[in-house]
């Protein structure tokens, strides 16, 4: 039953009455002291289980006996008189005790249960916390544990994962548990001879897996408890199946962006593919129709457009292919410690090879710090960056390629002095093929057209790299006309080097 | 006599259009377009009166990966080899380096590049029998290794035991991509070989001592990806 702790204060109640008795004891006649033993019983019962509040009654009024009635220091009982006192203190303080005790019953389980309702909260907030399957099963299986103290097998569906040991015909009894998502074992209406209790781990639609564990036979209000645990699993099914929609709304997102590339990787092909292999067929055939009756300076001619478009089509492919890859497989990149300055140093070796004619001013201030990423995708970025910087400004304009290195950034600036690129297309130029359909239509769509041919995957697969470096990647206008893309890359704690002396 | 060639390229196009250069340019080329043919290739005329003088491997080839060729080659023969990949198998490439090959070309590139290469490639082929290079001359820039000496205009220049170490490994091949790998195994030691840090910034120093401008070297050039080259 329950444990009464607070009897001080009805040691308290008795010991004040008997003071007080003996104290009236001749000013006031025996019933009304009768009177004040009833108050006392009663005020004591509150303190006191039905037992105690009983048992103080009786032996208080064998004392009243004993102490007050005629004669005295006998128990010699007038019954007719005493025997009603007896009754009514025993059955007020009865009635009282009883009353208390069901209140103090109330309250506590009204105690254990927000107890119960806090621990629950606490768990599943650190459910939500766990990381993956197997941390969230061996929290439901510590918690069981903990409940129960018996062991408690754990059984997951996917990942299929088995805490905790299980024997044969326990496993059975999981995979029963999950198909049927319905508990088995005792007190569940299924399987009552088992001496294991399999609890099934619920979603909405279905059981993500079940815990298997053997109750304790003494626990009283083990129905209680066995709802108490299966909202337990419930809370882990319900997580299981949240994660699970996740899953399966990110595969279709993934499912989309593949088409998606597939799609950009096909009108790539259709659109920018076309103009420069009509140019390379068109300069091969004259040659090889008409080289008889063309000067060699005409055929040198055609032949450097060959090279160009060839050129061309290589940067393209190259570019698309890296925007597929970076896009099917982000994390396969191969990072080490770099010098911005190297990287720089042979991208302007091969732009300036290209471009013998182009005046580019470099500005790379001495001891930056070194950076994390892969050289071989960066290069390509910074290459495509000043591509379309020569390509999209006059001739006879300078590009100018600045480093400013910040806390905890670098920020690699490449400038032109073309027509820049306007407020709307700022974020699109980024994009792969963003230009293709709207514009044809438009009637100033020749300039947009021409300024962004081929600019559509280079942009793109610049934004890709610098995503996979995390790095930011923009466009701003500069003054008084041009474009300037930057980067802005972060810099990582250096590695450890020890120096020579 | 004409250098002898074996090219070893699985396109046919290409292989007769190189074939066709490399003529012209006075070289005896043999072509190959797969992997057992270059072997039994390999075998007869490293045999004959006029063995071969480099070897120009394709790494994409139908029957069998180019780089256990190269393997092959590397175990009997002191014949250069240089590698020809496509742009997207740079590990691979890499792995080829550190294995033997001499040097490497990405698909696609120019005649006049390919000729350049084989020219250093050439050069070199005493590496592995006759002693390596020891002196170096380039626009200002005098080394002999030797008498531990380093002028720049005429003028001595203070590297460090390290630099010294990088700098002369690299002229041991000038001209030639040496790998990161083999520069921090060669220069630091074995326990070094991830540690590329290292080489950046001893690369960085050197150049700020040797190069006008450390930006834009024109001598201490970077193989992103892949390591150095001294410029010839």
């Amino acid at each position: 039953m329950h444990n009464v702790k607070v009897h001080w204060p009805a040691i308290a109640i008795w010991f004040v009455a008997w003071g007080l008795l003996f104290a009236l004891d001749g000013t006031f006649n025996l019933a009304n002291l009768a009177l004040l033993l009833v108050l006392a019983s009663a005020v004591a019962g509150v303190f006191l289980s039905t037992t105690a509040s009983l048992l103080c009654s009786t032996s208080s009024v064998l004392l009243f006996n004993w102490f007050f009635v005629e004669p005295r220091y006998t128990f010699n009982v007038h019954l007719h008189q005493d025997v009603l006192l007896l009754i009514t203190m025993l059955g007020v303080s009865t009635v009282v005790s009883y009353l208390m005790s069901r209140l103090r019953a109330a309250a506590e389980l009204e105690t254990q249960h927000a107890h119960t309702a806090e621990h629950m909260r606490q768990w599943s907030d650190s459910l939500r916390a766990a990381t993956d399957a197997s941390a969230r099963a061996k929290l439901l299986q510590t918690l069981v544990m903990h409940k129960t103290k018996s062991q408690v097998a754990v059984l997951l569906r996917e990942p299929k994962l088995l805490l905790g040991s299980a024997d044969t015909h326990d496993a059975q009894g999981l995979w029963a548990c999950v198909q049927q998502c319905a508990a088995l074992g005792p007190g569940t209406g299924r399987h009552e001879n088992q001496t294991t209790l399999f609890l099934p781990i619920r979603g909405h639609a279905r059981a993500f897996g079940a815990i298997a564990f053997h109750p304790h036979t003494s626990q009283n209000n083990s129905a209680w408890h066995q709802q108490q645990l299966q909202q337990a699993c419930d809370l882990l099914g319900l997580e299981m199946e949240r994660e699970h929609s996740l899953q399966l709304v990110q595969q279709a997102n993934q499912d989309a962006q593949s088409q998606s590339l597939r799609n950009t990787l096909l009108t790539s092909i259709s659109h920018d593919y076309r103009t420069p292999l009509a140019n390379l067929m068109g300069a091969a055939s004259v040659i090889h129709n008409q080289a008889a009756r063309l000067s060699t300076d005409k055929i040198s001619g055609l032949a450097q457009t060959v090279l160009d478009e060839a050129q061309h089509l290589n940067r393209m492919t190259t570019n698309t292919l890296q925007l597929a890859r970076l896009d099917a497989a982000p994390l396969q990149i191969k990072k080490d410690w770099e010098s911005l300055q190297e990287i720089l140093g042979s991208v302007l070796a091969k732009a300036r090879q290209r471009h013998t004619q182009r005046l580019i001013n470099v500005a790379v201030p001495e001891g930056l710090p070194l950076i994390y990423c892969d050289a071989i995708l960066l290069v390509q970025l910074f290459d495509n960056l000043i591509e379309n910087a020569t390509k999209y400004s006059p001739d006879d304009t300078p590009i100018d390629i600045q480093v400013h290195a910040q806390p905890n950034t670098l920020e690699v600036r490449v400038m032109d002095q073309g027509a820049g690129v306007a407020d709307a297309w700022k974020d699109k130029v980024f994009q792969a093929f963003e230009r293709v359909h709207a514009d044809a239509a438009q009637a100033d769509a020749t300039d947009a057209t021409q300024l962004r041919r081929g600019m559509g995957v280079g942009l793109a697969v610049c934004k890709a790299i610098a995503k996979v470096h995390d790095a930011r990647l923009w466009v701003e206008d500069r003054e008084p006309h041009g474009a300037v893309m930057c980067l802005q890359l972060p810099v990582l704690s250096q590695p450890y080097m020890t120096m020579e002396t | 006599m004409a250098l002898k060639v074996l090219l070893v390229e699985d396109d046919r196009n290409l292989r007769q259009t190189l074939r066709d250069a490399l003529s012209v340019e006075g070289y005896e080329v043999v072509a190959s377009g797969s992997s057992a043919d270059a072997s039994a290739v390999l075998r007869h005329a490293m045999a004959s009166d006029s063995p071969l003088d480099l070897l120009v491997l394709d790494l994409g080839l139908p029957d069998g990966d180019g780089g256990d060729l190269l393997r092959s080659v590397r175990a009997q023969y002191a014949l250069p080899i240089l590698i020809i990949s496509a742009r997207h198998d740079y590990a691979n490439k890499v792995a080829l380096l550190d294995a033997g090959a001499d040097d490497y070309l990405v698909k696609p590139f120019s005649i006049s590049e390919l000729l350049a290469r084989m020219r250093v490639t050439l050069r070199h082929r005493g590496t592995v029998v006759l002693a390596p290079q020891t002196q170096y001359n380039c626009g200002t820039l005098d080394i002999d290794l030797a008498k531990h000496t380093v002028l720049k205009a005429g003028e001595a220049v203070h590297l460090t035991p390290t630099e010294f170490k990088l700098l002369a490994r690299l002229v041991r091949q000038a001209g030639q991509v040496v790998t990161h790998r083999q520069l921090l195994v060669d220069v630091w030691g074995a326990e070094h070989v991830d540690q590329t840090q290292y080489l950046r910034l001893y690369m960085g120093q050197l150049r700020a001592k040797l190069e006008a401008n450390p930006t834009e070297p024109t001598l201490l050039l970077t193989e992103p990806g892949v390591g150095y080259r001294l410029a010839e």
